[in-house]
């Protein structure tokens, strides 16, 4: 089982649609996907259709009940999601009280290992205990980055976290709602990033597709598969696949026999 | 989606036989080969391969490779059926349009190398929980199951595609059982044995022409022996010219079969041979190999020839008319019309007097050559016993037929051996006269005959016990209660 991150200090980079898209496009390759969504606003979790409510989620995260007991099955084969709650803004609490709080998040997934074949997890913006749960268990962070300044300076401000705490977890950097009628766009995209960050060729267009998941709920990789946004994120994840490395389904994945 | 489902096994049925089915699956992205259970669990992790299963040991080193190969030993996977599968995808929703039950509808059509005709299954309809909505998946397979009454598939596919392309699990077996009534006249007893040995000896035709696996031509040459053993050794029942006759014409199949089969046996005791060598001479029988393979596809070509010849065509319709007419042409044979379980009985009863003679002979000093002399009668033994089974009470010949059988796997063994020998002392003569760095070789060759012969001596040494547990007051007994009278018990 691999664990994919998708991270970012800012919100409002795509990385829920980078989250779903994402977790979608690996569900119908085949491989047993789980999203989780960890933010407490359930943007993923809203975009699949599910109700935003985890019964016993405190309990949950306590470890005192079964991860699989909460996971809900989505619209698509191979596809699970594990809920937004509410009570997740207090996650950092409940994290604090435990053992060790900054591998609590690894040690409940675990158990998962045996039914899925990759999780997505789907953090919240801004750096706290949770995000540094979510570094250690990851096998690598995927960051989707707006080409702006702004932008840029969260990238360094995440690297200098994971310098600081010795966390050499690979990050993965793409550039997200990229307009190409915007110069400095262009410009950020052309000149070299931080060394100690991997950017990807793919770029994800600012597109109205994506925004149109919010009314659809579902992954513009279903309902538009021939866009140029989901041409976008299957590239990206045709990269990242092949960087995170070992994800590879069986041939006959969903048969009936 | 669009899938293609074959089940394959073994000629004989051996997965069937342990409880299990093969499944390959394949999809535009592979093939995947599942091995399951009767109530279609899978047993072990799956596997993917690039081409139709074939050898087992040709699959991906695998818990599925080991297990299959164990089961199957020397033979070869065939399809059983084919089952092409088209998948609609279909799903329910809730208040907010949420699927809570996957459902895929499957088209099922049924094809295979001995169907002609494609038959169409029953489709069916799968119900698949979506994970946390498992109540919304109960209460719709209760109201299928209740309300309309639909009924419930089994998990696996396989005794539905097996029965549309014409075909019954056991449906070949190399083992001979013929049920057979007390009170049959003798002529018609035999004619059923006969008819049933044939069948056997058709069966494996094509397989042993094509060389699917080495077991088609071995059970092929076990019904001609066995046919060739009837024909004799049931004396005065058939018309004595159909006996003449016939024993001539299956010596002749015999004949043209033998020299496969033995090339066979030499390649599947190879491993064998190079696992009793010391690992640095085992690379050495490598020139002994090649030459074997092709003697082996020499050998092969001329038996498909003889197989498809006229005179084996002719032998079988011929065979048929004999076994198929209403009386078999000619003067009946002297005990034709007497009821079979006294001609059989008297017959075994004489043939196991004769092994018990001679087998005491050997017992106390005998040679190698009546050593061959008793297996020979053995044999005949055991065959008489094997085709006549049906009219005996079961349990009481599985005694027997346990102790002859391990007497004759001694005096197997003990013949097997020497011959082995002396045909590789041939071998190395042809090898030495052929090649040109032949040394190793030969050397190799020396030692193997070393060591079957040691082994021969060894079963020359085991004889005396193996006799001594046949020729026991308890096993005489059976003998005289089941054959001497001539009248079989019931049971």
């Amino acid at each position: 089982m691999k664990i994919l991150g998708v991270y970012n200090i800012k919100g409002g980079v795509g990385k829920t649609a980078t989250a779903v898209n994402i977790a979608h496009l690996a569900a119908s390759s085949g491989l047993r996907t789980l999203i989780w969504d960890l933010d407490p606003q359930a943007a993923a979790t809203f975009y699949l259709r599910v109700k935003p409510k985890v019964k016993g989620s405190m309990k949950m995260l306590r470890g005192k009940r079964d991860l699989d007991e909460v996971i809900k099955g989505s619209d698509y084969a191979n596809l699970d999601l594990l809920p937004a709650d509410f009570s997740y803004r207090n996650m950092d609490l409940l994290l604090g009280d435990s053992k060790k709080p900054a591998l609590q998040l690894l040690k409940l997934l675990r158990p998962l290992a045996q039914h899925y074949d990759l999780v997505v997890l789907d953090c919240p913006p801004s750096i706290s205990l949770v995000s540094e749960n979510i570094f250690r268990a990851a096998d690598a962070l995927l960051l989707p980055t707006i080409p702006t300044t702004l932008s840029l300076r969260t990238m360094e401000q995440l690297l200098d976290f994971m310098q600081g705490h010795g966390l050499n977890t690979p990050v993965y950097a793409f550039y997200s709602m990229v307009d190409r009628r915007k110069r400095m766009h262009l410009d950020i995209i052309s000149s070299p990033a931080d060394p100690r960050c991997t950017v990807l060729e793919t770029t994800i267009p600012y597109a109205t597709e994506v925004e149109r998941m919010g009314l659809e709920r579902r992954p513009v990789t279903d309902y538009a598969p021939r866009s140029t946004a989901a041409r976008a994120y299957q590239a990206l994840w045709d990269e990242v696949k092949a960087r995170v490395g070992g994800l590879r389904p069986l041939s006959d994945f969903n048969s009936p026999f | 989606m669009h899938l293609s489902l074959a089940f394959f096994d073994s000629f004989d049925w051996r997965l069937h036989a342990a409880g299990l089915r093969l499944l390959q699956v394949a999809t535009p992205q592979g093939k995947v080969l599942r091995l399951k259970n009767a109530a279609g669990a899978e047993t072990v992790d799956a596997v993917e391969i690039s081409a139709d299963p074939g050898w087992p040991a040709d699959l991906p080193d695998s818990d599925l490779r080991r297990k299959v190969a164990d089961l199957l030993e020397m033979r070869v996977l065939l399809p059983v059926a084919r089952v092409d599968c088209e998948v609609t995808g279909l799903g329910v929703l809730n208040e907010d349009a949420k699927t809570v039950v996957r459902l895929q509808m499957l088209r099922l059509n049924c094809d295979s190398p001995e169907v002609r005709e494609p038959r169409t299954l029953w489709p069916r309809l799968r119900l698949v929980a979506v994970k946390g909505y498992e109540d919304d998946l109960a209460a719709l397979a209760a109201r299928l199951a209740d309300e309309w009454e639909w009924p419930r598939a089994p998990d696996c596919l396989f005794d539905e595609a097996v029965a549309a392309v014409g075909r019954e699990p056991g449906d070949y077996s190399s083992k001979l059982e013929v049920p057979l009534k007390p009170g049959t006249m003798a002529v018609d007893a035999l004619r059923k044995v006969m008819r049933n040995l044939l069948d056997t000896l058709e069966r494996n035709i094509a397989g042993a022409r094509a060389d699917l696996d080495s077991e088609f031509l071995h059970d092929l040459r076990v019904a001609t022996r066995r046919t060739r053993s009837a024909l004799t050794q049931v004396k005065h029942v058939l018309p004595d010219d159909v006996v003449s006759d016939f024993r001539q014409r299956f010596a002749w199949l015999g004949q043209v079969t033998g020299p496969t089969r033995d090339l066979d046996v030499f390649l599947l005791e190879l491993p064998r041979y190079r696992a009793s060598l010391p690992v640095a001479m085992a690379n050495d029988l490598d020139i002994l190999a090649v030459h074997l393979r092709a003697a082996q596809r020499v050998a092969q070509q001329k038996l498909k020839r003889e197989l498809g010849s006229v005179q084996m065509r002719t032998l079988l319709d011929d065979w048929h008319a004999v076994l198929d007419a209403d009386e078999p042409p000619g003067e009946p044979g002297w005990f034709a019309d007497l009821p079979v379980e006294r001609v059989a009985g008297r017959r075994i009863w004489r043939m196991y007097r004769k092994v018990l003679k001679d087998g005491r002979a050997v017992f106390s000093g005998g040679h190698a050559e009546d050593m061959h002399a008793l297996r020979k009668d053995c044999k005949k033994l055991r065959y008489l016993i094997e085709f006549f089974r049906g009219l005996y009470p079961q349990p009481a010949l599985k005694g027997i037929i346990r102790a002859l059988k391990d007497l004759l796997d001694n005096l197997g063994e003990f013949q097997d051996l020497e011959v082995q020998a002396d045909t590789l002392r041939g071998f190395a003569r042809e090898i030495a006269d052929q090649e040109s760095d032949s040394l190793s070789t030969v050397l190799a060759i020396g030692a193997l005959v070393a060591d079957l012969l040691r082994r021969q001596q060894a079963a020359h040494e085991r004889f005396a016990g193996c006799f001594s547990a046949f020729d026991t007051p308890d096993n005489r007994a059976q003998y005289k209660a089941l054959f001497k009278s001539g009248d079989p018990q019931q049971g």
